[in-house]
């Protein structure tokens, strides 16, 4: 018969996805514009792209805060939005296995960035 | 179990009799051809295509900030060891990215009225607007962001 | 001057007779207010009687005679021949649903999901004989597009979801749960929320949005689901959230 619910895990899940997919569509296309392309092909000057000014940037605690918010919102979507899509085509492994793949390649990649963020300049 | 509910209660049909239906109704097990969508549904027609696109710029987006991390992590090397990521290739690769990337924009924040409910009274607010104020949003986000970061550079 | 004539490819389906379902195909005379099912009933009772499918009204509201056609959910009575010349037309039964023969499928997991959701108004006491509940037309706006639903079933067999997990409970059964959370009426509470924000709830919706796209009645369960995932998480921080 029908599990009771309500499974509040995958609530969180999903409403962490939702947060997170609404900070990256507003904040990702800036970083890439400015990062990816203005920046290299010298039109404007991006602040990674010299060293004093991207640790400066880097060595200020707010910077740092959101700049972990925003890879931890990345990286849960990226787990999210695989772990249904490999379901969806058949990948073998279950929801509830795919999704401890996922969400844990997440949270690995999510340490490391913060790891990082943290020990910068 | 349930082809043998289904087929006791079916219907008798055009052509058929009570006799031919009531014959079958003694079967155990239900032959029933399970008749699942295939694992290439997504290529059966242009929305479920879009769908996979859409779910798939998740990949690009954290490719590329996994790019962002390493430059991250070049600069914990101090100022000798610091390369930015300055190639016509890496240049190239961000904007494929890019667009990968404003099409997750543009395809969740126009979903975003679907999933937002916001009650006013016995109404709710419209989607529309919702949606409007969405993309107002990220106009502003875009302008703030990549002001930083070039402020940032100066 | 010769009749226009299509061919119908049907799906022929004998589960004493055959190991898997096979395609039959009937050419049939044309004429362009002719529906998918006035296709059928011809073959029925002019080429093959014993061509199994469920119909009942005709016109799109009764929710009987869903099928693919053409690889895409439809009611059969809502097809027109028309727009899919010069044919073949290829009929087949709904996809994730067992078939019993046919086009016949057998729908009894779609029952028990609608039941699971008890959807009918729910009161915290008794309340029979205590007079009318009244509505504004303003709140029976706010459900009155979740039930137009004619359980035609069309949703379940777009929704890719069913197919890898066959106990999703699925679009129909969800915007019909969101029909009387929504209905200021309804006095369920949490009763209802749980079946749906179980594991086989909302949870395993990833909004592909095909069940919306392909309901004849516009029901738009995708948004149902949608709201409903936002209602039960995020929805809680507005503080003037709810019903």
């Amino acid at each position: 018969m029908r599990h009771p619910g309500p499974n509040r895990l995958e609530g969180l899940f999903w409403a962490l996805f939702a947060q997170s997919a609404v900070l990256t569509a507003l904040v990702i296309p800036a970083h890439i514009l400015v990062q990816g392309v203005l920046g290299p092909l010298g039109i404007v000057p991006a602040f990674d792209q010299h060293y004093s000014t991207f640790a400066a940037g880097l060595g200020n605690w707010l910077v740092k805060l959101y700049l972990f918010i925003v890879f931890g919102a990345t990286f849960w979507v990226f787990a999210h939005r695989v772990r249904y899509t490999l379901l969806e085509v058949g990948v073998p492994g279950g929801k509830q296995g795919l999704g401890v793949v996922t969400y844990g390649l997440a949270g690995l990649a999510t340490l490391v960035a913060a790891y990082l963020l943290l020990t910068v300049p | 179990m349930s082809a043998r509910e289904t087929v006791g209660r079916r219907e008798t049909g055009l052509g058929e009799d009570a006799a031919s239906v009531a014959s079958t109704g003694g079967r155990e097990a239900a032959p029933a051809h399970p008749n699942r969508l295939p694992t290439d549904w997504w290529r059966r027609n242009p929305r479920y295509v879009l769908y996979m696109l859409r779910e798939f710029t998740a990949v690009p987006i954290a490719i590329w900030m996994v790019w962002f991390l390493i430059e991250i992590g070049r600069a914990r090397g101090g100022p000798a060891g610091y390369r930015p990521h300055q190639s016509l290739a890496f240049v190239i690769f961000s904007v494929v990215c890019l667009v990968f990337a404003v099409w997750h924009s543009f395809t969740f924040l126009r979903l975003s009225g679907l999933i937002v409910r916001i009650p006013l009274g016995e109404r709710t607010v419209p989607a529309s607007a919702i949606v409007a104020g969405s993309f107002g949003l990220l106009i502003v986000a875009t302008v703030v962001v990549g002001g930083l970061l070039t402020l940032g550079g100066r | 001057m010769p009749d226009k004539t299509i061919t119908l490819s049907v799906t022929r389906f004998d589960p004493d007779l055959d190991p898997e379902p096979r395609q039959q195909s009937y050419e049939i005379p044309f004429k362009d207010d002719m529906v998918v099912l006035d296709g059928l009933n011809w073959i029925k009772t002019h080429l093959d009687g014993s061509v199994s499918y469920r119909w009942s009204c005709r016109m799109g509201i009764c929710g009987s005679c869903g099928m693919n056609v053409n690889g895409t959910p439809k009611l059969g009575c809502s097809a027109f021949l028309r727009d899919y010349l010069p044919g073949p037309v290829v009929v087949e039964p709904l996809p994730n649903f067992p078939v019993v023969r046919d086009l016949v499928i057998d729908m009894s997991s779609f029952m028990e999901k609608l039941s699971a959701v008890k959807p009918w108004i729910i009161r915290e006491q008794g309340a029979i004989g205590t007079g009318e509940f009244l509505q504004t037309p303003a709140q029976t706006e706010q459900y009155r597009q979740f039930s137009m639903c004619i359980n035609c079933m069309l949703c379940y067999s777009a929704c890719p979801v069913i197919a890898i997990e066959p106990e999703f409970i699925g679009p129909a059964a969800i915007a019909l749960a969101r029909r009387y959370e929504l209905d200021s009426r309804d006095q369920a509470g949490d009763e209802r929320l749980r079946t749906i924000t179980a594991s086989d709830g909302i949870w395993d919706c990833s909004f592909v949005g095909e069940c919306s796209a392909v309901c004849p009645k516009g029901v738009d369960p995708a948004r149902a689901i949608q709201q409903t995932k936002f209602d039960s998480t995020l929805g809680v921080l507005l503080p003037w959230g709810g019903k």
